[in-house]
């Protein structure tokens, strides 16, 4: 009989698809993975940026159109959001006025001091390159897992994965952005200790 | 005796606390986002040992003048000076003189047990600390922040301990760490 219609369901999250073989079928793998686009990932970020360094918690909520980005301290202090739709992104600190930008790097460089390159991570934090952009350079584990990375500037390397509903997902990602300048040079540490994939 | 003196009273024979803590992090909603526990000694003036096991290892020690934190899984140690950013925490508590805490904060008790303390100063980045003592030692601590979020210290097996050396809250970087030095 025809599907029971939800009386008033919750915005309904697509059924998680199945994952396609990262060895054999990487295209599909890299498609169907960069096509979930209802996510949750928390963990440890060391940021390592000339006057920056140090280590902050974050909880990156990734929804269809928008995505929220929670940074806070060892003790819970100085949370941060950073929370973006397709066409503006705001940086919110407690007690501060809320800033508003047309992307989250600039936005983030401008208060931080260091940035995370927001739309390509959102495809790299899952393992696979972003999407209509040239990849540099790409090395494969025997998995067809990626283990290194280079695309936009960046190298990303990958040193472990994580079983997750059927899906290799990364549990620690390593982005470095070299840049001829010394002083624009960015390392990014996650160090993943919880994904949802919906 | 008001509500700061009745709080001072009950931290005052706390010159140093040792035990085990559980911290939960809500948002304005309630809903957890993340959740840590590990092993804490706060000793005073400003002292604090605060060492998280799970998820993460991750390390931070202050002797009221420089703040440590080490992440092992990071090989880097990150070396600020106290800060703003410390009084937002409960090491406030141990940091320093108790008129300090009542010239910066409102003092709200009912029971003599449980205390909210308000910052006085506008534009806060926290709304409220609440403390909540059991037996005379403390056994909750919870922030209220800018964001309605809320994050949660639970603490158990909490005893009064010896003084315990200068030493025990700072840190030596182990060879190969990465230290990075906050001006």
């Amino acid at each position: 009989c025809a599907g029971q219609q939800m009386p008033d369901s919750a915005q309904q999250t697509p059924p998680l698809p199945a994952a396609p073989s990262a060895l054999t079928q990487w295209d599909d793998y890299r498609t169907v993975l960069g096509n979930i686009a209802h996510w949750q990932v928390q963990g440890k970020l060391g940021i390592r940026v000339p006057d920056h360094s140090g280590s902050v918690y974050f909880n990156w909520k990734q929804l269809p159109e928008q995505f929220a980005i929670l940074l806070n301290g060892p003790l819970g202090q100085g949370s941060t959001w950073v929370r973006g739709t397709d066409n503006q992104v705001s940086l919110e600190q407690a007690g501060q006025e809320a800033r508003f930008a047309a992307t989250a790097e600039q936005l983030m460089y401008n208060t931080l001091g260091w940035w995370l390159p927001v739309s390509e991570l959102n495809y790299w934090v899952k393992g696979i390159p972003a999407p209509n952009q040239p990849v540099n350079q790409s090395i494969h584990y025997e998995d067809g897992t990626l283990q290194t990375l280079q695309q936009n500037g960046w190298d990303i390397s990958y040193p472990r994965y994580q079983q997750i509903d059927g899906w290799q997902l990364p549990g620690k990602v390593v982005a470095r952005h070299r840049l001829a300048d010394q002083d624009s040079d960015i390392k990014l540490t996650f160090i993943i200790n919880q994904w949802q994939l919906h | 005796a008001s509500a700061a003196e009745k709080l001072t009273e009950q931290l005052a024979p706390l010159t140093a606390i040792t035990g085990r803590f559980t911290q939960i992090q809500k948002d304005a909603e309630g809903d957890v986002f993340s959740r840590s526990s590990g092993t804490f000694t706060m000793q005073r003036p400003g002292m604090l040992r605060w060492e998280t096991l799970e998820p993460f290892p991750q390390l931070l020690v202050t002797d009221g003048n420089k703040i440590w934190l080490y992440d092992e899984d990071l090989e880097q140690v990150t070396i600020s000076s106290v800060d703003e950013q410390l009084n937002q925490t409960p090491a406030i508590i141990f940091s320093g003189e108790l008129k300090q805490i009542k010239q910066q904060f409102d003092v709200y008790t009912k029971d003599g047990a449980r205390f909210s303390l308000k910052p006085k100063g506008s534009g806060e980045v926290y709304q409220r600390l609440d403390i909540e003592f059991e037996n005379n030692l403390i056994k909750r601590m919870m922030i209220l922040d800018g964001f309605g979020q809320t994050t949660e210290f639970a603490l158990t097996d909490v005893t009064a301990t010896a003084v315990k050396p200068l030493s025990h809250f700072q840190f030596q970087a182990p060879q190969g760490t990465d230290v990075l030095v906050h001006e």
